[in-house]
């Protein structure tokens, strides 16, 4: 303090309090500013502090907890908007959806018509519709459906042999005089919104609709069965013609419901040497001729031996004349 | 609590912490002598601003409460620091040029204004020792001052109204303490060239009594 007081000049110091604005003071106005913006600078502090929450976050967010939390609430997110419906099941890629498919691709155009010619039951999505439309096209062409025009004896044929073609008809180039094909698919599309049994819900569907789906394929495949045990070669000289499963179904049909004689073994035709012959793929063989049809099939015995067997059955004019007409119904 | 027994720092502490009545007590002793020290500082050019420059100082003492440090510094320094420096910013708003080096050359001559200004004044000098004798001192000394270098009016005051040793001027001004000295001594020699006759024979009230 010695260098301090060395400097000091006592009478500056007393002329320096004799200033003329040396009892001034500030304006009342900057006095009350400042005393305000104390007060506000204590309170305004108290109100500018984050809210509880975000205190909270901050508290409790490093950035492996936030991640985890952030995590959770989207998980349970998804799992209130996917609460109640049901899980969607595995769809292999062998399986592509095909025959739920298949049957509504063929004609695109039409497809529409049927659908809205046959509204099904069930509610569709948007979506599914687009899925539906924009299905591939996989599947090879079944057999023409025109064979729905058959004769009343298609009748007796058993109804998975009928509802085969229904399913798996997909170009139906149909002719005039058959029903048109978009109406039969709509038909068969009607058919299965009555059974419940909706299409393209199964691509996308929930474990109910899966299962029906498979439902729907083993069905189908049951049918494919059917359908080829409906099958049936006609022979007529050195001409040999594979009918349609319609036609072939009404041609053994007819054939089936004759009233043959007992069967006799190793029956050896001699005369009325047949017009034509039938085989259908269970192995029967029927020649026909104008006044009867002869059967031969083998008959497995107890040993598990086969027989060779043959009964005959005298047919009518009129019996002959069917029975001809649905042989020539090959293409 | 009793704030008038509590020291400025204690004060300062206290509002820091959230009692608004120590900043009360602290404005209320230091208002007079703050707002004397921005309005000379400022001189009588800018002598309008000086309400807005000590409201400016006392914002900022208000809002640096926090990192006030009571054992680095007194509290009178460190917010006649703050408000330094608010007249610095002040004086360069007005576009007045702030010169805080000594205008002094190095064999010693000044040309400063005072010396014309002691030219002019010399001659009015008081011819008695009353208290009129002193007002019109203190009115010699502000047109001094007002003449004064930035720098070494600042550590002039500094040093004789606030009571500022040497090293808390020189941490103020952020300058070596026998900078501090220098310009002190520059400034008190003008001044007393300045004041001429009204300090010749003159001696303090103190002094006399």
């Amino acid at each position: 303090m010695t260098d301090k007081n060395d400097v000091r000049d006592a009478r500056l110091a007393q002329a320096l309090r004799n200033m003329p604005d040396a009892h001034m003071q500030p304006s009342a106005e900057a006095r009350l500013a400042v005393l305000k913006h104390a007060q506000e600078a204590l309170t305004g502090g108290a109100n500018t502090a984050p809210p509880a929450a975000r205190r909270w976050w901050q508290s409790t967010s490093p950035s492996a907890w936030g991640g985890a939390l952030a995590s959770v609430l989207v998980a349970s997110f998804i799992t209130l908007m996917w609460y109640g419906q049901p899980v969607p099941d595995a769809n292999p890629e062998g399986l592509p959806a095909t025959e739920q498919e298949a049957k509504v691709t063929a004609p695109v155009a039409p497809m529409a018509d049927a659908d809205k010619a046959a509204p099904t039951p069930l509610a569709q999505a948007p979506a599914a519709e687009k899925k539906r439309e924009t299905a591939p096209r996989a599947l090879p062409p079944p057999p023409p459906v025109k064979e729905m025009a058959a004769p009343p004896v298609a009748a007796q044929v058993p109804q998975p042999a009928l509802a085969a073609p229904t399913t798996m008809s997909a170009p139906a180039p149909a002719p005039a005089a058959a029903p048109p094909a978009p109406a039969m698919v709509a038909k068969s599309q009607a058919a299965d919104s009555a059974l419940a049994l909706p299409s393209a819900e199964t691509a996308a569907a929930p474990p109910a609709a899966a299962i029906a789906g498979r439902m729907q394929r083993s069905r189908t495949d049951s049918w494919a069965a059917a359908a080829i045990a409906a099958t049936a070669t006609v022979t007529q000289g050195n001409r040999s013609t594979r009918l349609g499963v319609g036609p072939g179904a009404a041609l053994l049909a007819a054939l089936r419901a004759l009233p043959y004689e007992a069967p006799t073994p190793n029956l050896q035709v001699a005369a009325d040497s047949p017009v034509f012959t039938v085989q259908s793929a269970q192995g029967e063989v029927w020649a026909v001729s104008p006044h009867r049809v002869v059967l031969r099939q083998m008959q497995f015995t107890a040993e598990a031996k086969q027989i060779p067997q043959a009964t005959v059955s005298p047919i009518t004019d009129a019996q002959w004349q069917e029975l001809r007409g649905l042989a020539q119904a090959a293409p | 609590m009793n704030w008038t027994d509590m020291s400025d720092e204690q004060l300062m502490q206290a509002y820091a912490s959230g009692q608004a009545a120590a900043f009360d007590a602290l404005y209320r002793r230091h208002e007079g002598s703050l707002f004397r020290f921005v309005r000379r500082v400022l001189g009588q050019a800018l002598a309008a601003q000086a309400d807005e420059a000590f409201q400016d100082s006392w914002m900022k003492i208000i809002g640096a409460r926090a990192s006030f440090e009571p054992g680095t510094a007194r509290w009178k320094t460190w917010a006649f620091a703050i408000a330094h420096n608010t007249c610095l910013d002040q004086l360069r708003k007005s576009g007045r040029e702030v010169v805080l080096a000594d205008s002094v050359d190095a064999d010693g001559t000044s040309h400063d204004p005072l010396d014309w200004l002691q030219a002019e004044l010399g001659h009015t000098s008081p011819s008695s020792e009353d208290t009129a004798h002193w007002r019109a001192a203190g009115q010699q000394l502000m047109h001094c001052l007002d003449a004064l270098p930035h720098a070494q009016r600042v550590v002039f005051l500094m040093h004789h109204e606030e009571d500022c040793s040497l090293q808390e001027l020189a941490a103020v001004l952020q300058i070596a303490a026998e900078a501090a000295k220098s310009r002190l001594r520059y400034a008190m020699t003008k001044l007393r060239g300045c004041m001429g006759r009204y300090l010749d024979g003159m001696q303090t009230p103190g002094a006399r009594a």
